[in-house]
């Protein structure tokens, strides 16, 4: 037996089991991480580096974005902007058939560009529109179906706080990942409102046209003009802030957060109530991804001490298997995984053993990310366990049942796995944009 | 008995620093075969590159390549390493490397061992071309050890971390930034670079230290093959002052030019820099720093 | 989890109980200690914003730059995730999986959340006391950290001891909380952004 494999059952399947007994997926780390210096760096001198290194770990500028980012989204649902949203999206659109459920996408996209978080655009479309959908009439699956997509799509489109956790643990150029993000974001989003206005097209019964509150002329435009642009530049700040040549992703991520302070206290919307609610929001989620970071950080440092990561790399890049039937087993492993657990666990689990293989096959890394991004979203979507599911469950009218729900969500799945399987043979779907704008 | 010895390195594992050294064990576990056994664990991703020296302090590690630098958190005389003006095999004479090892040894608990790179300067690369050695209004990205060196100047110094330079050029955030005369490669900043100023200054330090216990733990017999071993690294320094020349060829090849200065222009230029960094190092350092000062500049 | 879900957790109990009224006191605590990361949150959003601004635009009597941001941000970022990792042990806020307590009979999850809550409390001790240990390496080695700014390395290895010494102590209210509810898997949060 070689003398990694010991190393790595006890510090991967100790982890593991420990993730699933229930314990904190921080504290399983910390647990394993005690346990594993103790052994591999060398007793208490090694456990005095393990405190050490944890202070390291999230002591980190190109960790910062992250709870920025995640300070965007808050505060444009804390001050009720994104109801606007709504609202300028929904005079808008007309005479398409699935009407509330095309606005659902539209909006979703726009928050997605300001948000940063998949869970809070999902509750809060979910929580607005699906209501009202169903009052019309609309099935419970085409008025939940929608929103749980484009709620993950929120996740490639820049800001996206777990682009910015992906680049920073995997080594891979965060401006990278962030841009690279756009374009399967739109595509996908395209999909979702082709796919509704067809389906609804051919059974009306799924999506009813009923009557709606008609806006002529400027009154048509004014929200849109007075809410949803302006929403939109602060896109414009932060990718274009990156682009344009002013600064670094860290500190367009501070940026978009003054420019999304600015249009909310222009709209007067921004009370001191909204600010410290948006504040305690964003440390209670962006709190727990960096004490995980913290724990997962120093567990890959102790397993690579181990032997058992260069172990685990040699054993597979050894196996004799072509680059691209590696990648594509990755992705398999993380299209499962995120069946069980959560985004943040998954690339802790994986990057660790990924990122070498990923260096020795000499990949496009950005290539890489961006189909990681996309198994990550999926996992969002995938039943029994996917988040946006129980999001949704949670927030939905109790009418709507979990059958529903999971029936829901087949068709947006199956065209995340569409983009990402031509994503694979066809890499310039991810590479293409970040490449224009180097 | 053979002595198990655990090495890290505080650069990542594909850079030619590492990858020397890493050659180097395989030679020395050949040669020292019954007697040591050096296994090489990683680059950063097995020690966070400013943790390096506390793991040699602590035990956790037996042996680093490392330049003091990046453990200036241990002990502030770490850094002047950076300062000599005398090759090493001076330093070994003139008692310069004994005084090394004594500070070492009582601050650091560590045993210096030898010193891999020489000649291998720091550069001011540039976006623009400046007409005097002067970088007022310029911002300029530097590191820790070579800010005074900007500072005086008088450039705006910027403090970004590495993966963000090749961002941070491109869209004109910072006019330049310093960096040791090779590698500019590697992150892919070559592309957005347009001068360097020359001559360049300090030194990459880069070296090999040993947890202090570990060392005394060997048999007189280990350590004199490791020291015996590590005098054949430091014999080679020759290698890096080339490859450094190397660089500056493909540099000028890729478009970067050198702008030089009158003799005695470049002469204030290097007496300023070098007086700003003892200033900054003594200041941390009031009793080892002169006698490290004097041990390590060149005769006038 | 998302704060647009109510937040209610770090609600006051009844203070019947000694103990109860202890907890409670840590509750204060906790929030203050996230009051704190909240202004810690906006000082990195000032002082990166600021560094931008005076990089690009020249104001007489001003540098250009704040070099200072970068550390300024790297150490609240750092002292955020210890503050609020209590005041989110309460509330029940870090996320873990818990499709397998879900799976298993009721009885056998209610033993696993026993388990690894003794198991992190174990930990949380172990760190608590390697913190002080470091910390007193440091502080005794007059070790100090050196960037844009130049700090003693004990200021920053302070909070790691507290705030594991917190979390050991509010594990420990958590099993109280555990040993009283319900003989079944708890309702924390499983999801993160
Ligand atoms: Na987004
Ligand atoms: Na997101």
């Amino acid at each position: 037996m070689s003398a990694w494999i010991l190393p790595a059952w006890l510090l991967l399947g100790g982890s593991t089991l420990l993730l699933f007994v229930g314990l904190p997926v921080a504290f399983a780390f910390l647990v394993t991480n005690l346990v594993g210096a103790w052994i591999y760096l060398g007793g208490e001198a090694g456990l005095g580096q393990l405190v050490r290194n944890s202070v390291v770990a999230v002591t980190s500028f190109s960790l910062t974005p992250i709870p920025l980012f995640i300070l965007m989204g808050e505060i444009l649902f804390h001050t009720g902007l994104a109801v606007k949203v709504i609202e300028g999206v929904e005079r808008l659109i007309a005479g398409v058939p699935g009407r509330l459920a095309v606005v659902a996408v539209v909006a979703g996209t726009v928050f997605s560009a300001i948000s940063g978080s998949t869970i809070a655009t999902t509750a809060m479309l979910g929580s607005l529109m699906v209501p009202v959908m169903l009052q019309r009439g609309y099935h419970p699956t085409m008025a939940t179906g929608p929103i749980m997509a484009i709620g993950a799509v929120d996740m490639l489109i820049p800001p996206s706080a777990l682009s910015v956790l992906l680049g920073s643990l995997a080594n891979i150029s965060i401006s990278g990942l962030l841009i690279g993000g756009i374009v399967p974001g739109i595509l996908l989003s395209i999909g979702f409102v082709v796919w509704i206005v067809l389906r609804s097209a051919m059974n009306p019964s799924l999506a009813p046209a009923t009557e709606f509150n008609h806006f002529h002329g400027w009154q048509r435009f004014k929200p849109f003009f007075k809410y949803v642009l302006p929403l939109l530049s602060i896109f414009g700040v932060v990718v274009g802030a990156m682009v344009a040549g002013w600064c670094t992703p860290t500190e367009s991520a501070a940026l978009g957060v003054v420019a999304t302070l600015v249009i909310a206290f222009a709209y007067r919307a921004l009370s001191l109530e909204a600010l410290m609610k948006s504040l305690r929001g964003t440390i209670a989620i962006s709190g727990m991804i960096l004490l995980i970071i913290m724990g997962a950080t120093t567990f890959a440092q102790i397993l690579t001490f181990s032997g058992a990561s260069n172990g685990i790399v040699e054993a597979i890049t050894g196996t004799g298997l072509g680059p691209m039937a590696i990648i594509a087993g990755m992705m398999l492993i993380l299209i499962f995984l995120g069946i069980f657990v959560d985004q943040v666990s998954m690339m802790l689990i994986t990057i660790p053993i990924f990122m070498p293989i990923v260096q020795k096959l000499g990949v496009d890394p950005i290539w890489f990310g961006i189909m990681f991004l996309m198994c990550m979203q999926m996992g969002l979507l995938l039943p029994p366990h996917g988040l946006l599911l129980m999001t949704m469950k949670g927030v939905a009218p109790s009418s709507v049942s979990m059958g529903h729900i999971f029936r829901a969500v087949v068709p947006y799945v199956v065209m995340s796995m569409l983009l990402l399987t031509a994503m694979f043979f066809f890499p310039p779907l991810a590479t293409w944009l970040p490449g224009i704008m180097k | 008995q053979e002595v198990q010895i655990r090495l890290v390195t505080a650069f990542p594992e594909n850079t030619a620093f590492s990858q020397e050294v890493v050659k180097w064990s395989e030679r020395a576990n050949a040669q020292g075969k019954g007697l040591v056994k050096i296994s090489f664990i990683g680059g950063p991703r097995a020690i966070p590159t400013f943790e390096i020296g506390n793991a040699v302090k602590s035990g956790v590690v037996d042996m680093a390549l490392s330049p003091g630098a990046f453990y200036t958190n241990v002990f502030p005389e770490a850094d002047m390493l950076k300062m000599s003006q005398i090759p090493i095999a001076e330093q070994r004479n003139n008692g310069a490397v004994e005084y090394i090892n004594k500070v070492w040894n009582e601050k650091g608990n560590m045993q210096y061992l030898a010193r891999m790179v020489e000649g291998y300067p720091f550069h001011i690369f540039l976006t623009k071309k400046v007409e005097k050695l002067d970088l007022t209004g310029k911002k300029i990205r530097v590191s820790p050890a070579i800010r005074p060196a900007v500072q005086t100047l008088n450039g705006n110094v910027i403090n970004i971390p590495p993966g963000e330079i090749y961002t941070a050029l491109e869209r004109s955030v910072i006019d330049g930034y310093g960096w040791s005369v090779g590698g500019i490669f590697d992150l892919n900043l070559a592309s957005h670079t347009k001068f360097r100023i020359d001559p360049g200054f300090y030194d990459a330090d880069v070296s090999l230290i040993m947890n202090l216990d570990k060392w005394k733990a060997m048999t007189p017999q280990q350590r004199a093959f490791i020291q015996k071993m590590a005098m054949e690294m430091e014999a080679n320094t020759a290698y890096w002052r080339k490859e450094g020349e190397d660089e500056k060829k493909k540099q000028i090849a890729s478009g970067i030019q050198p702008l030089t200065f009158s003799p005695t222009e470049t002469a204030k230029y290097l007496d300023a820099v070098y007086e700003a960094g003892w200033a900054d190092l003594i200041k941390s350092s009031p009793v080892h720093g002169p006698k490290l000062r004097v041990l390590l500049s060149k005769k006038p | 989890m998302s704060s647009v879900a109510p937040q209610k957790a770090v609600a006051a109990p009844d203070a019947r109980h000694a103990v109860d009224i202890l907890e409670a006191a840590f509750g204060r605590l906790y929030e203050f200690m996230m009051l704190l990361a909240c202004l810690l949150l906006l000082v990195i959003v000032g002082s990166i914003t600021l560094d931008v601004l005076l990089r690009n635009v020249e104001i007489t009597g001003l540098p250009r730059g704040f070099p200072a941001s970068n550390d300024i941000s790297e150490y609240a970022l750092y002292f955020c995730t210890l503050l609020g990792a209590p005041w989110l042990l309460r509330a029940g806020q870090h996320i873990r999986v818990d499709i397998v307590l879900r799976a298993i009979p009721s009885k056998l999850a209610y033993g696993c959340e026993w388990l690894s809550d003794v198991m992190a409390l174990a930990g949380c001790v172990v760190l608590a006391w390697m913190g002080v240990v470091m910390t007193f390496k440091s502080y005794a080695s007059d070790a100090i950290q050196i960037k844009s700014i130049v700090i003693p390395e004990w200021w920053v290895m302070t909070p790691i001891p507290v705030v594991f010494a917190l979390l050991a102590i509010e594990f420990t209210f958590r099993m109280r909380r555990l040993a009283h509810g319900p003989k079944e898997p708890r309702s924390d949060a499983v999801s993160a952004a």
